[in-house]
């Protein structure tokens, strides 16, 4: 865990990388709290719940993230499941590789699977909105953070047009980044 | 804004890292290794813990349940945010007992075993030296792990005579050299053998390591297996793609061991007997490399020191004709990846037949201001210290006078092909030119095809060591 702040009530279930079975990241780049950008992306995996099913996808992502991309970690903050567990990727505080101009700034936040044409579960948005809060209430995000889709700063479907329709009624949504 | 020194200090069980608070520092983050150093200091460390609330005007965190040996190293970088900016700072390496802390773990300091808290060990007139023979003169050897009594001069520090392979003493290397300017065209892998009472290292063809492996357009991950420390990107995953470095498997693979986790001195002689390879482009390694790379990660920045060499090549010429074969032996240090400078600065001492058509025994004696070197006895060459002259690396000024090797060095036994650093270009054996370019990108590829004008000549590469043994001076 990089963050040793007590947790607030509404702060979701994170499990931690070392959980899933994550290997180290490469590379650590800090960041600057508190950050001033959250950017929704979707995985374009399979979907999952629970940790078996959830892990496999994550080590395989890193993995290819690593390997084949070169980047140091997973290239997500955070990852959240159909179930609404939150999975860490490089966690709060820790720049990832989701979107170039917004990495060092931001907080990429990724749900596992492919929304362009459904929703993720209820419980995987509430998920997204707990934690939220929750890194409002640690200080790890501004208070007047913005939330942005991957798709509307750089060239990407991601999070998928259902979701980003979805997240454009979330409170901290900026239209115009 | 400077990040001050952390302060590291020993608990029961575990290590407390802590650094001031100040105005305007809004997060601290540490990361530690324990024996293992940071290349990059990005690298996450096995230790790390990132805060953002100083406790008590210090920004401090418990590694708790991390059972430190006296032996041991930390490494540490640290990152601040201080206002805006982001801060990061890599700590020089930690030896354990030189840690503060109310807490000591065994071996730290040379009575821990022997004595009790009500002898007069402390009196200088102290006529109770219970476990030191009658006549010591005390020496300035030094070995890790520590043991609990004096060294005296002349004292046998280490013996290996290679009845078996002890394995839990010699580990063995399982990695790609880092892509450094000198790689040497082989993996270290495969086990090294015992034959009749000798360590025999033997090279291998790809070919016959991974018959089912092409050489080219494949991929081979050493995973667990691979014990590289430095960069495991670059250490432990082969892919030979593409043209350039990696266009190839390494062309021949070959055991490596060492005294790494287990045996370490810092000044005293070592004295191997060996018979060393023949064939072109071979050179044996018998090595003191630097334990806790105190000087510096990357290339040669902590030194090595070449016990012995001799070229495999029966006859190799420099373009104005100087032999550099295997009639002329070699020994000294290596503070640099380039060929002309090595050859500019090490010892070496000519002979009318190859090394490796004998047994021969190779020492190094090293001590606090010189490095001597013999063969079968008789000294060829001396060298002083001031290495520090060379400008190689600054930080070199930091330490001793024979800085760098003024520090732990362990035993490191194999055999390299190829490479940059031990054969500088344009060399000609009896009948063709040295068939790659240094730092070619494909000079891995150029070596490779040109075997069939080295493999003939082949006839003896294996590496055969009869003893290794260290003395105290």
């Amino acid at each position: 865990g990089k963050s040793r702040q007590r947790s607030p009530a509404n702060c979701p279930t994170i499990k931690l990388k070392r959980q899933w079975g994550g290997k180290p990241s490469l590379g650590l780049h800090y960041q600057v709290r508190p950050i001033r950008y959250v950017v929704i992306h979707h995985t374009v995996t399979g979907e999952c719940s629970g940790l078996l099913k959830c892990a496999e996808i994550l080590q395989n992502m890193q993995a290819y993230h690593q390997n084949e991309l070169d980047f140091n970690d997973i290239s997500y903050n955070f990852l959240i499941g159909n179930d609404g567990i939150v999975y860490e990727g490089t966690g709060w505080g820790l720049r990832g590789a989701h979107t170039y101009g917004y990495n060092a700034i931001g907080t990429g936040i990724a749900f596992i699977g492919n929304f362009v044409d459904k929703l993720p579960s209820d419980a995987a948005l509430q998920a997204a909105k707990d934690l939220l809060a929750c890194g409002v209430q640690q200080g790890e995000l501004s208070e007047d953070y913005a939330l942005i889709a991957g798709s509307q700063v750089i060239s990407t479907q991601s999070p998928g047009l259902t979701l980003y329709n979805e997240i454009q009624e979330w409170p901290h949504w900026l239209s115009n980044p | 804004y400077k990040i001050p020194t952390p302060t590291v200090e020993l608990l029961e069980t575990g290590f407390s890292v802590s650094i001031p608070d100040e105005e305007g520092v809004k997060v601290v983050a540490f990361n530690v290794n324990r024996n293992r150093n940071f290349t990059s200091f990005i690298n996450e460390g096995q230790y790390n813990v990132r805060l953002t609330e100083p406790q008590n005007g210090r920004w401090t965190t418990n590694f708790s349940s991390v059972p430190l040996r006296s032996q041991d190293v930390l490494y540490l970088w640290t990152s601040v945010q201080h206002q805006k900016a982001v801060y990061q700072d890599l700590a020089q390496p930690l030896p354990v007992c030189n840690l503060g802390g109310e807490y000591r773990p065994r071996g730290c300091s040379p009575g821990d075993d022997d004595f009790t808290d009500d002898n007069q060990l402390s009196t200088e007139d102290s006529a109770l030296e219970p476990t030191a023979p009658s006549v010591c003169e005390p020496s300035e050897s030094q070995v890790s792990p520590q043991i609990g009594v004096s060294i005296c001069k002349g004292q046998l520090l280490f013996e290996e005579t290679f009845d078996q392979l002890n394995e839990s003493l010699w580990i063995h290397d399982v990695r790609l050299p880092l892509d450094s300017k000198d790689a040497e065209f082989v993996l270290y892998d495969g086990k090294a053998k015992v034959h009749d009472g000798n360590l025999v290292i033997e090279p291998l063809l790809w070919s016959s390591y991974r018959p089912d492996l092409s050489i080219a357009n494949s991929r081979l991950d050493l995973s667990e297996r691979c014990t590289g420390t430095h960069n495991r990107i670059k250490e432990c995953i082969l892919h030979s793609t593409g043209s350039g470095p990696s266009g190839i498997m390494p062309p021949i693979v070959t055991p490596r061991i060492s005294t790494k986790e287990t045996f370490a001195f810092q000044y005293g002689r070592i004295e191997i007997r060996a018979k060393l390879p023949k064939g072109d482009w071979i050179v044996p390694l018998l090595l003191l490399e630097p334990l806790t790379e105190w000087y510096g990660q990357s290339g040669y920045e902590s030194g090595q020191l070449r016990v012995a060499l001799a070229r495999g090549n029966s006859v190799l010429r420099m373009p104005r004709g100087k032999l550099v074969d295997g009639r002329s032996l070699y020994g000294g240090p290596v503070l640099s990846t380039d060929a002309h400078q090595r050859e500019d600065l090490w010892l070496s001492k000519r002979k009318i037949s190859h090394f490796g058509d004998d047994f021969h025994t190779y020492s190094l004696d090293w001590s606090s201001n010189r490095l001597l070197f013999s063969v079968d006895g008789q000294v060829y060459g001396e060298m002083l210290n001031g290495f520090t002259e060379l400008d190689e690396n600054p930080r070199w000024k930091q330490g001793g006078p024979m800085a760098p090797f003024d520090k732990m060095f362990y035993i490191s036994l194999g055999v390299s092909v190829g490479g940059f650093g031990d054969f500088v270009d344009h060399l000609r054996t009896a009948t063709y030119e040295k068939p790659w370019a240094n730092y070619h990108p494909q000079a891995k590829l150029q070596f490779h095809q040109a075997q069939d004008q080295w493999l003939p000549t082949w006839k003896q590469p294996a590496l055969k060591i009869d003893y290794v043994r260290v003395f105290a001076n």
